[in-house]
């Protein structure tokens, strides 16, 4: 069956000689008709609520009334979870943009990812593994770049099950991974306390960190995590004391879809009356609507946002361990020319609450967004690094099988991840076959 | 059978068949490597053939990172040495077989087995293409090789098998290689004359 012979669309599988076609594209094509349409549809109401915000946002221009405004959502506990100006020490119209500043002439920066293998009870043991990639890039020289990972294996039953014996889910494995990026990170970076230039540490994804109560050692963790913000911190107050140089932290995130400062307009819109928590559960007649669009008519390339903070539970906690942790964000537009592309950069106060820093901060990210297209290339580098690809995995697990056999334990891969191999056409070494 | 030599290895083998083979390695290694160069390979490691090849082609990958960054069009000095020293952009050096050695005897035929993977690729030092090259019947292989840019291949090894010999001797080999060129060209005398051309000695 062809394209040419039937008029319809094929999978592409079939054209190239595979046998098993499961998904009925005649089904799918009027489905995907339909779904053009409502997207399309969407996306014109979208545009007009768009203009509605900007318009609303053109007139915030009155700190002190939002922040009387958000204080008195704390007051009655009405669950506003949007972004706020910073309290009292720095004065940024929420309404402005902010220009690029030039960038530094030298700084050394340090991304950190991590990937893993979730445990899976269908192959020979059961274990995990995570992998941290850290890349070290001396901004402003030609050195050559320095790159680091970090495996380590988990096997043991109190590591892979939880308390009632049962296999950890992959939420908590993503999250003992996050915690032990930001180690490695915070250990990278006190190891280059003493280099005669400040320091810039860039962790993938949001830097405010909690857990669900799917993972078994979710306070733990926790504590965790804030212990490595804690030695960032340090890091950076060495470095102050011994030659004024700064140690920053960012938590870079791509294309957000967070709507915080949408939040603040409904609840700028809202009589004090209204400010209560049945009208700010929602967006109002704004909800749906993502910062993106906004941020996009507010910030030409280079530029960024206001200084905010976003209000929620785990902030507040991360501002109760410490005024210096509490987690502050900017967005940025990291295109260039007439390509548009935003990121949110979100940073502890210790960063947010130097405005010289902060500059800092916003030249250099954007600077490593022009070696690369639209992203850090530190970043990139680290992610790199740290992936952990099939056939490495399909590696890892044959010599997993080796070491059990060498130590006389019986191999039993189950029938299930056996069927799969055959049904997916896959060889011992992990290669199609040749049809 | 003739000794390794101490010549740097280029990279290792991808892929093989009797006709060629595929050898990989990184970008920082490709100074050494040259169009038309003699290299051999071990026939895995207990082998007794060293096959004996022709580099008639040297490619980078495609690479995703690469391709973003020369779109970025403001690429620091750190990054390019990132690229070309810490990642692995994977070059292939394309070989076709002329002939093999089994027992320090030369063969101008195809081998007949490939190499292995990972086999360790060499290229040959003057004294092995001094004694591969005494004979001249490769140049017919050369000659039938598809996918091959046949003359300038043939002329580039012809320059590189002169140069492994003293200079005295250089013009009476390109004499006697482009004679054997005319009774294996003589029906398609615009190929000689522009292979002529090409090794022409003087």
């Amino acid at each position: 069956m062809s394209i040419e012979e039937t008029g319809t669309i094929v999978d592409a599988e079939q054209r190239i000689g595979a046998t098993a076609v499961t998904l009925e594209f005649e089904k799918v094509v009027p489905q995907v008709e339909r779904m053009g349409r409502t997207l399309a549809a969407q996306n014109t109401s979208m545009s007009e609520r768009t203009l509605e915000a900007w318009d609303r946002l053109q007139g915030l221009n009155d700190l002190q009334a939002i922040r009387d405004r958000i204080q008195l959502a704390r007051d009655r506990d009405a669950g506003f979870r949007g972004a706020a100006p910073i309290n009292g020490l720095i004065n940024e119209p929420v309404n402005r943009a902010y220009p690029l500043p030039p960038a530094p002439d030298l700084a050394t920066i340090i991304a950190a990812d991590g990937s893993q293998v979730y445990p899976n009870l269908h192959t020979a043991a059961l274990y995990y593994l995570t992998n941290v990639g850290v890349f070290v890039y001396h901004h402003g020289e030609d050195t050559l770049p320095e790159q680091i990972t970090d495996p380590a294996l988990q096997y043991t039953d109190q590591v892979v099950r939880d308390n009632h014996g049962q296999v950890i889910t992959n939420a908590a494995v993503n999250a003992r991974r996050n915690v032990l990026e930001l180690e490695v990170l915070a250990r990278e970076t006190w190891n280059r306390r003493d280099l005669d230039r400040s320091l810039l540490a860039i962790s993938d994804g949001p830097l405010l960190f909690w857990v669900g109560k799917e993972v078994p050692d979710g306070r733990d963790l926790q504590d965790t995590y804030l212990g490595a913000l804690v030695w960032l911190h340090d890091t950076h107050a060495a470095m102050q004391r011994e030659r004024g140089h700064a140690a920053s932290l960012i938590g870079y995130v791509d294309r957000p879809t967070s709507s915080f400062v949408v939040s603040l307009i409904h609840l700028m819109s809202l009589d004090d009356v209204e400010v209560r928590h049945a009208t700010l559960a929602t967006n109002g007649d704004l909800e749906g609507l993502t910062d993106q669009p906004l941020l996009f008519k507010l910030l030409h390339p280079g530029e960024r946002s206001a200084l905010l903070v976003q209000q929620s539970p785990q902030n507040k906690h991360y501002h109760d361990r410490g005024e210096n942790y509490e987690i502050a964000f900017f967005y940025l537009n990291v295109g260039s020319g007439a390509d548009y592309h935003l990121a949110r950069i979100e940073m502890p106060m210790w960063v947010a609450r130097s405005p010289e820093t902060v500059d800092w901060v916003h030249a250099l990210v954007y600077d490593q967004c022009q070696v690369m297209w639209h992203y850090p290339y530190a970043l990139t580098r680290a992610d790199e690094l740290a992936v952990i690809r099939s056939h490495e995995r399909t590696q890892l697990e044959e010599m997993i099988e080796v070491e059990l056999r060498r130590n006389q334990q019986q191999v039993e891969q189950s029938e299930k991840l056996e069927s799969k191999t055959v049904r997916h056409g896959r060889t011992r070494y992990g290669q199609k076959r040749r049809r | 059978m003739t000794e390794q030599t101490q010549q740097p290895v280029i990279g290792s083998v991808l892929r093989a068949s009797t006709v060629g083979f595929v050898c990989g390695t990184r970008s920082q290694d490709i100074n050494q490597p040259s169009f038309g160069a003699f290299v051999r390979t071990r026939h895995g490691q207990y082998g007794d053939i060293d096959v004996i090849g022709l580099i008639h082609e040297i490619s980078i990958d495609d690479d995703p990172l690469v391709r973003q960054l020369i779109l970025a069009n403001n690429m620091p000095t750190a990054a390019a040495r990132d690229q070309r020293e810490n990642r692995m952009v994977p070059v292939e050096i394309s070989v076709v077989n002329v002939g093999f050695i089994q027992y320090d005897t030369v063969y101008q035929t195809l081998p007949p087995r490939p190499p292995l993977s990972l086999d360790p690729v060499q290229l040959c030092d003057a004294d092995t293409i001094l004694h591969f090259t005494r004979g001249l019947d490769f140049l017919r292989l050369v000659l039938n090789a598809s996918d091959v840019p046949t003359e300038e291949l043939l002329a580039a090894s012809l320059l590189h098998a002169a140069d492994a010999r003293p200079a005295s001797e250089r013009y009476t080999f390109l004499v006697q290689a482009g004679r054997r060129l005319a009774g294996l060209l003589s029906h398609d005398l615009l190929r000689l004359q522009h292979l002529l051309k090409l090794i022409n000695p003087a």
